[in-house]
């Protein structure tokens, strides 16, 4: 069955750490089950005491066993403390898991999905899954255990009664069994009227504008008092099966009990047993009778959360991007006059839209400024997305310093790039490791020269924090320009041959502009800089203009 | 609807069914202690070397199983037919009161309300037919147990009541502490999701660097600093269990033993000590949950006192007239020196929701726009005209009659609104379009969406007009919507259409499909609240707007010759 697949599947998850996890919840349980048993053991000493009428005997029993009962609670805790560490071990690991395969998607995953869709789809699929390992499993084990448990020292106490008790209980389990289904169904459909009901309220809510001049005829209230009429009718239903089975659960109950006592009474009577045996197993039968019930209560809901584990399967077995080369392939840097980049004959159009470059050619030379041109939706940014390989070109190929992309690999071709997205993203730490995160070796002063270097550094000296100003919200305290010019700064850190820049579309302020050209300017020659450009200034700032068409 | 209304006269009008349900569990409880005394008698007669009679004793043990087990059947009956009939009379008042509150009230509230109403209502169900059934059980049964276990001997009643509340207190404690660290936790994952979000939002920068892994250290260091705080976590929680469960064994303990000491000494029989065994199993859980139930029945009556703060909400003025069908007033809508002003405190959004001596005077068939700068006080208007707010000063009529003393449904059976942002009600296409209306029609809603645009559409949809809208259903664009929220202004076939034009940019379609609901001469008059002049051009009348005032009335010839506020408007738009 492919249910259990999954669960071992998920369980083998854990590793090493597996058989301790087992260990722990066998013993936590079959402990806290002891302890119970000990609580009876103590009472059966007391009616003994009561029997024969003297305690003198029993003392030091009495005492051994109050000390056995804390020590076995001592050592549950104990274990139930391994139990729940290796738990929530396993829970940040599958989060660990997923969050990281998060990032590893080819780029036209992330733009098919929203970021936030991403994450709340899978941190409630994470937290569900992960449930298997903190409760579900363990509430299925739990009741064999204790139940077995139980047993055993009821046996030992006396075996005749313990099967009476035993058969009595298994006739209680098949009534809740019995009555279980249809109990179910009256939940499902009571929960699916409350959702409905819930519709009507929220319509009214959320579009009251709409509820107010067109519904003058109350449909809407008409509707919810006919669902609430269908819900109270489901209620009755579940109202009847309820009492039904309250009253066959406290009934036999009752006969359990009262019946077990006057069968007490003929063994103690006869002789077959003391009195404090029948004590000691009624006060067992009652823990042993409740535990019975949970027999198999908890599995759906085990079943539930290994459906939320397959789904985590399913995410972590999704393609990644390869970013491995083709071949081994050793790249040195071209010398001179050569171009840095060359797309040839390259074919690509977005998913069943139209060819956007249909046998396209274009070369950058290297160490100049290149400005790119043409009207909006022309392909300007997707051409700069193509050489970051976030994504794939039909036919045709992409060369950087006359090395075909496909040979280098995305890691070695992204390398070689650094990017300034239109809209940089500013990540939420402190704005030195914003610009850090281009070259984590780099030192504190390196980060400051690439700062100053792309008209940044003053501003950010300006800050309350300085280089320690965390960023937050994706850094809304910044201007645009400023927020540009940190990017610049993190793809100078970089110290790429090629720097990729997307100019922003929206207004910076004069300054701003100025401050961001000026830092482009002071590139110029030592790099490839290659512009998608929207502001005349860039344009005839511009070494090599270049349309796209 | 005057009617004072709350929950505990509802639940006073059913209140019979408790009290018989209450009277039937202290018979209950009468019966364990009936069956408790039968043990005791015989272990007694046993104890003492003498036989008993075990055909007598079965027989009579039979009979408090059958008699409790149907007194068990009528008292769960009794106990959920109440709470049954009180939630279902609760939850009609509250939608019917939901219906005629005050617009301002969801416009201020909306989101919270939906989100608590769901919640309180369904917090109101748990505490009627779990906790209060519960309270009242556990009650009668430690009242009942109580007084056995006192007139069997005061001492052991003694042990009882010292020994559970040093234990509840105690053991109350250790788990608040317990709670404090675990709040601390929530929070750190939350920082660790933030860690994740800022991942993915930030995955183009993270690819052109390649510093996926660099920022993947970022999860693992957040997880490994949240697994160091769960260990710690853990280790109190593992205390904290031990200790309560050995303090929860106390009771038993000292009370057996008090047991045992009064047998030693004579006082009472073993018989009753096993008496004793049976009633403290049917005490102890009711004493040790009780108090538990009640902290959980003080937090649920915080949504009952919702629910009915809800209910008592201000509601819609509403008067008797309700139109006649040879309705021949001159005008269809009039203003005459109509004022506006909010009441309340919002001080601070009082821009654009003032209005000053305004008049209009609105004919059957008129094709009317409504302009101005944001702010102006155009929404305000239309929410007048609606009767979502009511008019502090002047008269506003509609087909003659005072709009005070409409009946307020019947007022707007005359009106259909097509709002700024189209709301889609998250239900089929066909349901969004005949919205309201008593029966579903589908050729009228068929050519209601043929002349909103949106026929051709809707017929490519693979549901066609059973597709549902809204977040599990159908993703259609800002203009689809918009048209079929026109539809269903359409369906309504109402001889006034009040029409808020989308600030933002509107597709060609539905550009169209405005001018010509403008254009179209027909019965019915066209309010339109007008941002794209270029629609309103051929409309019968211009109103003007301007902080509050109408500045300019008449056509878009004459205004664009009065050379004033319409004028530059229009002007700013880029037109010559």
């Amino acid at each position: 069955m492919s249910i259990t697949k999954s669960l071992i599947k998920s369980l083998k998850m854990m590793e090493n750490r597996l058989p301790l996890y087992l260990l722990a919840i066998v013993m936590m349980t079959a402990l806290g089950a002891l302890f119970e048993v000990t609580g009876s053991v103590f009472m059966k000493i007391v009616f003994d005491c009561a029997g024969k009428g003297s305690v003198t005997e029993s003392k030091t029993a009495m005492i051994i066993t109050i000390v056995a009962g804390v020590a076995t609670i001592a050592l549950s805790s104990v274990f139930m403390c391994v139990y729940n560490n290796e738990a929530k071990r396993m829970t940040l690991k599958l989060k660990i898991l997923v969050f990281e395969k998060s990032m590893r998607f080819p780029m036209t995953y992330y733009e098919k999905h929203h970021s936030g869709e991403i994450l709340s789809k899978l941190l409630y699929d994470t937290d569900m899954a992960s449930n298997i390992f903190s409760a579900r499993l363990r509430r299925v084990m739990a009741p064999i255990i204790s139940v077995t448990v139980f047993a055993i020292a009821m046996m030992i106490i006396n075996p005749f009664m313990t099967i009476v008790l035993i058969v009595f209980n298994m006739m209680l389990f098949l009534i809740n069994t019995l009555l279980s289904k249809p109990m179910k169904a009256v939940g499902k459909r009571l929960s699916e009227k409350n959702m409905l009901m819930t519709n009507v309220l929220s319509n009214m809510i959320a579009g009251a504008a709409i509820s107010k001049i067109y519904d003058t005829n109350h449909t809407g209230v008409l509707k919810y008092e006919k669902i609430n009429d269908e819900y109270t009718a489901a209620q009755r239903v579940r109202m009847c099966l309820g009492a039904l089975l309250e009253t066959l659960n406290g009934g036999f109950d009752l006969l359990c009990a009262l019946m077990f006592i006057v069968i007490g009474i003929i063994f103690v009577g006869q002789g077959l047993s003391t009195i404090g045996e029948v004590a000691a197993i009624y006060t067992l039968y009652t823990s042993l009778s409740w535990k019975f019930l949970q027999l198999g209560k908890n599995f759906p809901e085990l079943v539930n959360r290994i459906a939320y584990a397959e789904r985590i399967f399913d995410f972590l077995a999704l393609p990644e991007e390869n970013k491995e080369p083709v071949s081994d392939y050793a790249f040195r840097q071209a010398a001179g006059d050569e171009n840095a980049v060359e797309y040839r004959n390259i074919v690509f159009g977005y998913q069943d839209k139209e060819k956007l470059f249909s046998n396209a050619s274009y070369e950058f030379p290297a160490n100049k400024l290149i400005a790119l041109t043409g009207p909006s939706g022309c392909g300007k940014s997707t051409l700069a997305k193509l050489l970051l390989g976030f994504y794939t070109i039909e036919s045709g190929d992409v060369f950087l310093f006359g090395k075909s992309v496909k040979q280098l690999g995305l890691s070695k071709v992204r390398a070689l790039i650094a990017y300034v997205p239109q809209e940089p993203y500013m990540y939420n730490v402190s704005i030195m490791d914003n610009i850090r995160y281009a070259r984590a070796d780099a030192s504190e002063q390196e980060v400051i020269e690439a700062a100053k270097l792309a008209n940044a550094h003053e501003f950010i000296l300006r800050l309350e924090n300085g280089y320690d100003t965390i960023l937050v919200n994706r850094g809304n305290s910044l201007s645009g320009g400023e927020r540009q010019r940190i990017a610049i700064a993190r793809a100078i850190l970089k110290d790429a041959p090629i720097i990729l820049m997307d100019e922003a579309t929206s207004a910076l302020d004069n300054e701003s502009e100025k401050m961001v050209a000026d830092a482009i300017n002071g590139l110029k020659s030592k790099k490839t800089v290659i512009m998608i450009a929207h502001r005349q200034t860039t344009i005839r700032m511009a070494d090599v203009v270049k349309a796209i068409t | 609807m005057n009617q004072k209304y709350s929950v505990k006269s509802i639940a006073l009008k059913y209140s019979w069914l408790f009290v018989v349900a209450g009277v039937l569990s202290y018979v209950l409880s009468k019966l364990v202690i009936k069956g408790s005394e039968l043990i005791t008698d015989a272990i007694n007669t046993i104890m003492d070397g003498n036989a008993i009679d075990i055909g007598n004793l079965a027989y009579r043990t039979m009979w408090i199983i059958i008699v409790s087990m149907i007194l068990t059947f009528v008292k769960t009956l009794m106990g959920e037919s109440f709470s049954i009939k009180v939630q279902r009379d609760c939850k009609n008042i509250t939608v019917e009161s939901l219906e005629k509150i005050h617009y301002g009230f969801f416009e201020k509230n909306a989101g919270t309300v939906i989100n608590k109403l769901t919640s309180d209502i369904s917090d109101m169900g748990t505490l009627l037919s779990e906790i209060l059934p519960d309270i009242l059980q556990y009650t009668v049964s430690i009242i009942t147990i109580s007084i056995a276990l006192i007139k069997m001997n005061w001492l052991i009643f003694a042990g009882i009541i010292v020994t559970f509340p040093v234990v509840i207190f105690s053991s109350e404690i250790i788990a608040k502490r317990i709670n404090e660290l675990a709040k601390k936790r929530r929070g750190k994952y939350d920082e660790l999701a933030d860690i994740a979000l800022d991942n993915i939002e930030g995955i183009e920068v993270a690819k052109a660097y390649g510093i996926e892994e660099v920022l993947g250290k970022r999860v693992t260091l957040k997880a490994d600093e949240i697994l160091k705080n769960e260990y710690s976590r853990n280790r109190y929680q593992a205390l904290a269990n031990g200790l309560v469960q050995a303090i929860k064994w106390v009771p038993s303990i000292i009370c057996s033993l008090i047991v045992l000491f009064l047998v030693l000494k004579n006082v009472i029989t073993v018989g009753e000590l096993m008496a004793f065994l049976v009633l403290f199993g049917k005490i102890s859980s009711p004493l040790s949950e009780l108090p538990f139930r009640v902290i959980d029945a003080r937090e649920m009556m915080i949504s009952v006192k919702r629910i009915e703060a809800l209910i008592a909400t201000p509601k819609e003025a509403s008067s008797s007239y309700t139109g006649n069908e040879s309705e021949s007033a001159k005008n269809l809508i009039e203003m005459k020196n109509v004022s506006f002003t909010y009441a309340g405190d919002d001080k601070q959004s009082d821009e654009g929701r003032t209005l000053k001596s305004i008049d209009i005077s609105i004919k059957k068939g008129e094709r009317i726009a409504i302009v101005g700068p944001s702010g102006a006080g155009k929404s305000t208007l239309f929410k007048l005209l609606c009767g979502f707010e009511q008019v502090s000063g002047g008269e506003y009529y509609l087909c003659g009659q005072p709009f005070s003393e409409w009946d307020i449904n019947a007022a707007r059976s005359l009106i259909s609104y097509v709002p700024q942002d189209s709301f889609l009600f998250p239900e089929t296409i066909l349901e969004n379009v005949v919205y309201g209306s008593k029966d579903m029609d589908l050729n009228k809603a068929e050519k209601a969406c043929k002349s909103a645009g949106i026929y051709q559409k809707i017929c490519e949809l693979s549901d066609k007009f059973d597709t549902e809208v809204g977040e599990r259903g159908v993703k259609l664009s800002g203009g689809e919507r918009q048209r079929i929220s026109i539809a269903r202004a359409l369906y309504k076939n109402a001889p006034l259409i009040l029409l808020d034009e989308p600030t933002s940019s509107l597709d060609e379609e539905t550009e169209k499909i405005i001018s010509k609901t403008l254009s179209e001469s027909d019965e019915r008059a066209v309010i339109i609240i007008a941002h794209r002049l270029s629609t309103i051009k051929n409309v019968d009348r211009i109103y003007c707007l301007n902080q509050g005032e109408i500045v300019e009335v008449g056509s878009h010839e004459e205004l664009i010759k009065q050379n004033g506020l319409y004028a530059a408007l229009y002007g700013k738009e880029g037109h010559n």
